[in-house]
């Protein structure tokens, strides 16, 4: 009997004893990231029966338990995954927010200033000062867009060198995650108790592959954890880890793209199947943002260029000098070092097709009159040209997937794009445009132009002078060219009787004042019915008409070439009108749906705002939910120090009082050889 | 609610952090004075004031040209004025010549007076701006627009005229609003060399064939006779070329009402673009210093109370 009083006594002292160390165990672990709070968990030994009743045997420990709940942690590891993401994302995007709208590096305000520049040669066609600030405020201006594709390209190559990393990140953490389920199975199977400091190991480094790439886990039959990425492809099984690779894409072979190591090599991941984490974030502002941005600033580049120079070669410079003639330069930019758009062919590719890309020519003022502008049907896009068998093709416009297909060799022309298809891909392959990624640091200001700036094109080719012996009151304009202008090769003379306009020497369009448009050839009658004259095309120049007939006689007109006309700036108001005309974004054979350079980058600013602001939204509601549940698996398996402290008392009491009852069963034992 | 220790400490450096963050927000907001310091913080705001910048730098762009516009007519209109000046001179010349009781000698001195005169208005039809330019020559204005032709032989008229034109019928043009263009000079044609009557008809004579014919009518070494036709149709003509000078000025003159009107509406425009660009960038002082203190205010309760609970542990008290 006083055998049991020991026993129980000792029992008693086990039990808290090893209750003293899981509560220890606790209190300097309180900030030990990832540790769960551990118990003992008591039970009475099994009782032996008498016919006087079950005696107790006393207590054990039969295990000591995490105070652990698996739906709380992946409630914590799912919104970390998604705050790691947005958090990525919203860092990123915040530096193109910043570079946009700030207001020395932003582009509003170059282009502001380039277009004050064209206006001083516009108001002083002649003055050499006034055209040196052209040229440089455009050099300002292609510094500018160079400067923002420095940074975009800084911010894509950074953005490869961190996935690389993350990529290395993923598969340490996967080996390790392999090599802790391993011995966890080896734990739990020696003992048959729970590995709790193990699991907690896994959990947390479950929990910071999370922060990288969003997983899910299954847990096996033997205790181990597999883990898997993406749509369920596998990263960890049991005890093997696969490896994921990080390397150039097949497609584009400028961006490191995340794969799956295959026994051959790697295989690409779609990129909507990289999701969470700090890779997702990546991935989806590569995708959604940056190339977009890109993009929008090199079309706005390209579209800038385009028209400015289409305007521009329509002029005559200080010298004279006009379009097809020596030494004349009809372009302020130059896209250099060529026009031929980057076009990528996938690493995959089996056949031999051979595709290039150039811009088309910007769609320019109409005929009769030449009103209007020139404008580009430009998209802000990249564009795969997939092939399939017998030659078909699919254009898709990835930023909205708009398609066009095809077939066969020839020119295709698309948003502003002339395609030209010279052999045809085999079936599978595909070609990646990126029209608009290098335009920003490619637009330069043209070296010549920029060596003499008696070269800008400001005035107009031809002059109407009239006879100085005129006697009726017919005047004629100065007149407009459009594009494919012919000037008169020499002075061209017209002379105007009572009822005719003669001395054209071909086709003409008249236009009167009902709006009619007459086209014909020889002399032009002044009157058409009730109508009078009021303008004539030709060889695409136009020019208005206005007043009388002389009386009696003849009046004269001399078209010809501008010459010595140095103080016009007819073409220079031309192209400086382009910052409030709507150039940019032309939808083929729709009218309107275009905007101003002006309208467009702002467009883009607008753009980027929203989304960072929808990013920070949703930054700060996944980090309230992850405090939440952060909130909630503390409140569980989080360690108070005041519960413990109390809980040390307690044990240290449990273990004193069974100490007593040894002190208790000496005294019986004492008494009871006293007796003897 | 069970509480562990470390969320205590965690949601109290939560909390200060959070609070640092909003008043360090504010403070560069009053520091830079804008509300928005990257269009994240209002998006259609920001790219509204990239708009209304640019509207606001092309109005300024419009006033410039206008003040541009302005003095280049005002240089004109002055020296219009110098030719009318010439002009009535020429005419109460000739009309004094006119008297019956005038010897062909005193007609000669007359005569005279008329040749330097025409030899001015020769030089004012030549007259260069500042940069040397011909103001009178159209587009060609490097070159000197009117010269003397020495093979014309009176009786002078366009067909035969005395001082030949070669400049060219361009008229400069300046931007001064969106829609509208503004012509700021006058060729040679226009103002010299066509006269024109009130209908806007041809007299057939420029001011200088009218003039060299006056002179050649009362200058008895000429070797044209004095008649009163030829006489009173040199007056004629004289008087045409004062009108037709009035209508050029009064065209100019016009020109500058009407630039005048436009400036004012630019100025107005640009105030009103200012007052906007300021609504959507600008910071309500008021309100962002009231929230400066509360912030401050809310940080300090936040530290504080994060020093009191985290002095609490049972462990002092063992």
């Amino acid at each position: 009997m006083s055998t049991g009083l020991f026993s129980i006594g000792v029992s008693g002292i086990n039990a808290a004893q090893l209750g003293l160390l899981a509560t220890e165990h606790n209190v300097v672990n309180a900030n030990t990231p990832g540790y769960t709070r551990q118990r003992t968990v008591q039970a009475t030994n099994i009782a032996v029966n008498t016919g006087a009743g079950a005696i107790g045997q006393g207590v054990h420990v039969q295990t000591i338990e995490r105070l652990y709940n698996q739906y709380l942690t992946q409630q914590v590891d799912t919104a970390q995954t998604k705050v790691s993401e947005l958090d990525t994302f919203y860092t990123q995007i915040k530096q193109i927010d910043n570079l946009l709208a700030d207001s020395s590096a932003g582009l509003s305000p170059a282009l502001q200033d380039f277009f004050s520049g064209v206006q001083q040669v516009a108001s002083n066609p002649s003055l050499l000062p006034a055209r040196q600030a052209l040229l440089s405020s455009a050099q300002t201006l292609t510094e500018r867009f160079k400067a923002i594709d420095a940074r975009l390209t800084e911010m894509s190559n950074e953005i490869n060198g961190r996935i690389s990393d993350a990529v290395n990140e993923v598969n340490t953490y996967a080996t390790l995650i392999a090599d802790v389920n391993q011995r966890i199975v080896i734990s739990e199977a020696s003992y048959g108790q729970p590995a709790n400091d193990l699991l907690d190991q896994r959990d947390r480094l479950i929990g910071e592959l999370n922060q990288i790439i969003k997983v899910s886990t299954t847990t096996n039959s033997d205790g181990s954890f597999n883990v898997f990425i993406g749509s369920g492809q596998q990263l960890v099984v049991g005890g093997t880890a696969q490896q994921l690779t990080a390397t150039a894409s097949q497609a584009d072979p400028s961006r490191i793209v995340v794969g799956l190591k295959t026994p051959t090599g790697a295989l690409e991941l779609p990129e909507n199947l990289v999701v969470g984490g700090e890779l997702g974030g990546l991935v989806a502002f590569r995708a959604d943002s940056l190339d977009s941005v890109a993009n929008e600033v090199g079309r706005l580049a390209a579209s800038l260029s385009l028209t400015f120079n289409a305007q521009l070669g329509l002029g005559q410079d200080l010298l004279g000098r006009i379009a097809g003639e020596a030494g004349f330069i009809g372009e302020l930019f130059s896209i250099t070092p060529s026009t031929v758009l980057p076009m990528s062919p996938n690493a995959d590719n089996t056949g031999s097709g051979d595709l290039t890309a150039t811009f088309s020519a910007p769609v320019a003022p109409q005929p009769p009159d030449f009103s209007g502008n020139f404008y580009t049907e430009q998209k802000a896009s990249d564009y795969r040209i997939a092939f399939s068998a017998g030659g078909n093709y699919t254009i898709t416009r990835l930023s909205d997937n708009f398609q066009i297909t095809g077939t066969g060799t020839g020119t295709v022309s698309f948003d502003g794009i002339d395609m030209n298809i010279g052999a045809v891909g085999d079936d599978g392959d595909s070609f990646m445009l990126r029209p608009y990624a290098e335009m920003a640091r490619n637009v330069s200001v043209n070296e010549r132009l920029a060596a003499d700036p008696r070269l800008i094109a400001a005035a107009a080719p031809v002059s109407v002078t009239p006879g100085v012996a005129n006697t009726g009151t017919l005047k004629i304009s100065q007149g407009v060219v459009g594009t494919g202008y012919t000037a008169p090769a020499g002075a061209l003379t017209l002379t105007a009787t009572q009822t005719d306009l003669q001395g054209l020497p071909g086709a003409w369009t008249a236009i009167y004042s009902d709006g009619s448009e007459v086209p014909g050839a020889g002399d032009i009658p002044l009157t058409s019915g009730a109508a009078t004259l009021t303008g004539f095309t030709y060889d695409n120049m136009h020019f208005t008409v206005s007043g009388a007939a002389p009386a009696a006689g003849t009046d004269s007109f001399v078209i010809d070439r501008n010459t010595n006309g140095v103080q016009d700036g007819r073409n220079a108001i031309l192209f400086a009108r382009l910052q409030t005309q709507n150039t940019i974004g032309g939808e083929s054979g729709v009218e309107g749906g275009r905007a101003t350079f002006q309208s467009a980058y702002a467009t883009l600013v607008a753009d980027n705002g929203i989304r960072t602001r929808e990013a920070k939204v949703q930054l700060d509601a996944q980090t309230s939910v992850l405090q939440q549940a952060q909130m909630t698996r503390e409140s569980l398996s989080g360690v108070n120090l005041d519960e413990e402290a109390a809980n040390m008392l307690k044990y240290q009491r449990a273990y004193q009082a069974s100490s007593k009852i040894l002190e208790i069963g000496n005294k019986l034992f004492d008494t009871l050889l006293s007796l003897g | 609610m069970r509480v562990s220790t470390s969320q205590i400490f965690n949601s109290g450096t939560v909390g200060i952090q959070n609070r640092q963050f909003e008043l360090f927000r504010t403070q560069q907001q009053l520091s830079t004075g804008r509300r928005i310091l990257s269009p994240e913080d209002d998006p259609i705001g920001a790219s509204q004031a990239l708009q209304v910048s640019q509207s606001k730098g092309v109005n300024e762009q419009f006033l410039d040209n206008i003040g541009d516009a302005n003095s280049k007519l005002n240089l004109l209109d002055s020296t219009l004025a110098g030719v009318e000046d010439e002009l009535q001179v020429v005419y109460e010349r000739a009309v004094q010549a006119g008297n019956a009781s005038y010897s062909p000698a005193q007609r000669g001195m007359i005569a005279e007076e008329l040749k330097q005169r025409l030899n001015s208005l020769i030089n004012l039809a030549n007259t260069q701006d500042a940069t040397g330019l011909y103001v009178f020559a159209g587009f060609k204005s490097s070159t000197e627009p009117f010269q003397v032709n020495p093979a014309a032989t009176s009786p002078y008229s366009l067909g035969n005229t005395r001082v030949t034109y070669s400049g060219d019928g361009g008229n400069e043009v300046l931007q001064v609003s969106t829609s509208r263009v503004i012509s700021t000079s006058e060729n040679g044609i226009d103002v010299f060399m066509q006269v024109r009557d009130e209908q806007g008809n041809s007299t057939g004579r420029s001011m200088f064939d009218s003039l060299q014919n006056m002179i050649d009518i009362l200058d008895p070494a000429s070797g044209v006779p004095y008649t009163a036709a030829a006489y009173g149709q040199a007056l004629d003509d004289a008087g045409a070329a004062i009108a037709h000078l009035s209508t050029v000025r009064a065209s100019v003159g016009a020109r500058m009402q009407s630039l005048d009107s436009m400036a004012a509406t630019a100025e107005d425009s640009d105030y009103l673009y200012e007052t906007r660009l300021s609504q959507l960038q600008d910071l309500d002082y008021t309100d962002a210093i009231s929230q400066l203190s509360r912030l401050q205010l809310q940080l300090e309760a936040s530290q504080l109370s994060f020093k009191q609970t985290s002095q609490l542990s049972l462990f002092n008290i063992l």
